[in-house]
């Protein structure tokens, strides 16, 4: 009995040791196989398998559960804007920047939020969002894009699971979503509601803020558009009172200028063209109008019957 | 008639874009257009306080202490916070929060801060319905066509 349980602790010592290489490796493969060659029947097994599955890359499907799921929460705080044109609008723009990064096949959905309150948020597997407020708020579209490209590269950095994984919350989060997808039952999602609240509010790292911000630029450029969109809505904020419309925003972003000074270093000597991509495009002021405060629209009956593939 | 309310105290406020006041963060020629080979119509030092009238691509379109109006480059300039507005928007803010005029209801607009995302409850409809309104990406380039826009060959920047 002694020697047996010995044995078990020894190998779990092993095993703990090689995933830690296997992580990095990707061999998971190859040590699921050891564990059931090496590990009897029972809880132990199931541990560790457990906790070696929640050690991998997720997939897209589970990622994308994930953002259904963060997205949900942001949609409960407000909804969709009811314009189906609007939201048609940002889908294209969006998709058409979403076109120019290396995951194009991710289903991207873009959103706009029924919110005066100025932000714009990501959620995994595709979900981005931008508020009513700071779509009323936009100059051009460059800078649609530019806040629309910033989002799109948190997605493609995974910057919401690498915090969830940072917090230790990496396990639980992927049991519920492996659950969810697994059992027809009903699962209980309140920690991931509760987590999703959470990191919204109190948002991403300082460093994954920054790195949008470089990339946001870029993805913009390639699509098309000025560089500038971007700096412009940073300038936009920099200029802006703390007041309640911006306050979730300056509470999880760095400052506006610090923002505009990591820019300035990296485009000074890139971007030359300043006048590049300045096309004028009436379609943003036109879908501005409808959905102003000016004149409350009417509701719309749309069924999304133009929105075929 | 609250709702109404609601819309033009918004309307008024996002309407009214007063000024936006920068500091020059170098010194730069205040160009006559936003090229960088136009002549220029006054030097700007480091430090100077301008006025920003607008925003062009690479450009802002600024208006001098002197009254000069021209362009310098849009990362040249670091705005400083707006004060004026501060007021009216915090009002809006109590209004939209917490109906604290009395007068105003404060069902109808709502808002994403720290409280509402802590009382959110999941809408799975509102995530459904993102399907709707979803765009393929023939569709996107087809429309992108339209419009004129053509991809760049454009590499990621590395943080210095």
């Amino acid at each position: 009995m002694n020697y047996r349980r010995n044995i078990l602790s020894l190998l779990l010592t092993c095993l703990a040791l090689q995933m830690t290489s296997c992580v990095t490796t990707g061999s998971n493969q190859a040590l699921n196989k050891t564990i059931d060659q090496m590990i009897p029947e029972g809880g132990h097994k199931q541990a560790l398998k457990g906790a070696l599955e929640a050690t991998r890359d997720w997939t897209p499907e589970e990622e994308h559960q994930l953002g259904q799921d963060m997205s949900a929460i942001l949609l409960g705080a407000s909804p969709l804007v009811a314009n189906s044109e609007a939201q048609q609008y940002v889908n294209h723009v969006g998709m058409w920047l979403a076109l120019q990064t290396e995951q194009p096949q991710i289903p991207w959905r873009f959103g706009i939020i029924d919110t005066p309150n100025i932000n714009a948020f990501a959620a995994p597997g595709g979900y981005i969002f931008i508020t009513r407020g700071l779509f009323l708020n936009l100059s051009s579209e460059a800078e649609l894009a530019g806040v629309l490209g910033h989002e799109i590269s948190h997605v493609l950095k995974k910057h919401h699971i690498q915090v969830i994984k940072k917090r230790g919350a990496g396990d639980v989060v992927f049991g519920l979503l492996k659950a969810k997808a697994e059992k027809s039952a009903q699962v209980d999602m309140t920690a991931i509601n509760n987590l999703t609240r959470n990191l919204y509010s109190a948002g991403l790292d300082k460093a994954d803020e920054y790195e949008a911000d470089r990339m946001g630029v870029v993805l913009a450029a390639r699509a098309g558009y000025s560089a500038f969109g971007l700096p412009a809505v940073l300038q936009m904020y920099a200029a802006a009172p703390q007041d309640a419309s911006f306050t979730l925003l300056f509470a999880t972003h760095p400052a506006p200028n610090d923002r505009l000074n990591a820019l300035d270093q990296l485009m000074s000597d890139r971007f030359n063209d300043l006048n590049a991509g300045l096309t004028k495009f009436t379609r943003l002021e036109t879908m501005q109008r409808k959905l102003s405060y000016q004149a409350p629209q009417k509701p719309t009956k749309n069924s999304g019957s133009k929105t075929k593939k | 008639m609250r709702a109404v309310f609601i819309f033009f105290t918004l309307a008024a406020l996002y309407g009214n874009a007063s000024a936006e006041q920068a500091t020059a963060i170098r010194s730069s020629s205040v160009l006559t257009k936003p090229a960088l080979t136009a002549p220029a119509v006054a030097k700007l030092a480091e430090g100077s306080l301008i006025e920003v009238i607008s925003h062009q691509g690479g450009w802002s379109k600024i208006k001098t202490a002197n009254g000069k109006t021209g362009y310098v480059r849009l990362l040249n300039l670091r705005p400083i916070q707006n004060a004026n507005k501060s007021d009216k928007l915090s009002q809006l803010g109590n209004v939209i929060r917490t109906g604290s005029t009395g007068a105003v209801a404060t069902t109808g607009v709502k808002g994403i801060t720290k409280e509402d995302l802590a009382n959110a409850a999941p809408n799975v409809h509102e995530v459904a319905k993102m399907e709707r309104y979803a765009s393929s990406a023939d569709e996107a380039i087809t429309v992108a066509k339209s419009v004129k826009l053509t991809a760049q060959p454009v590499v990621y920047m590395e943080a210095k």
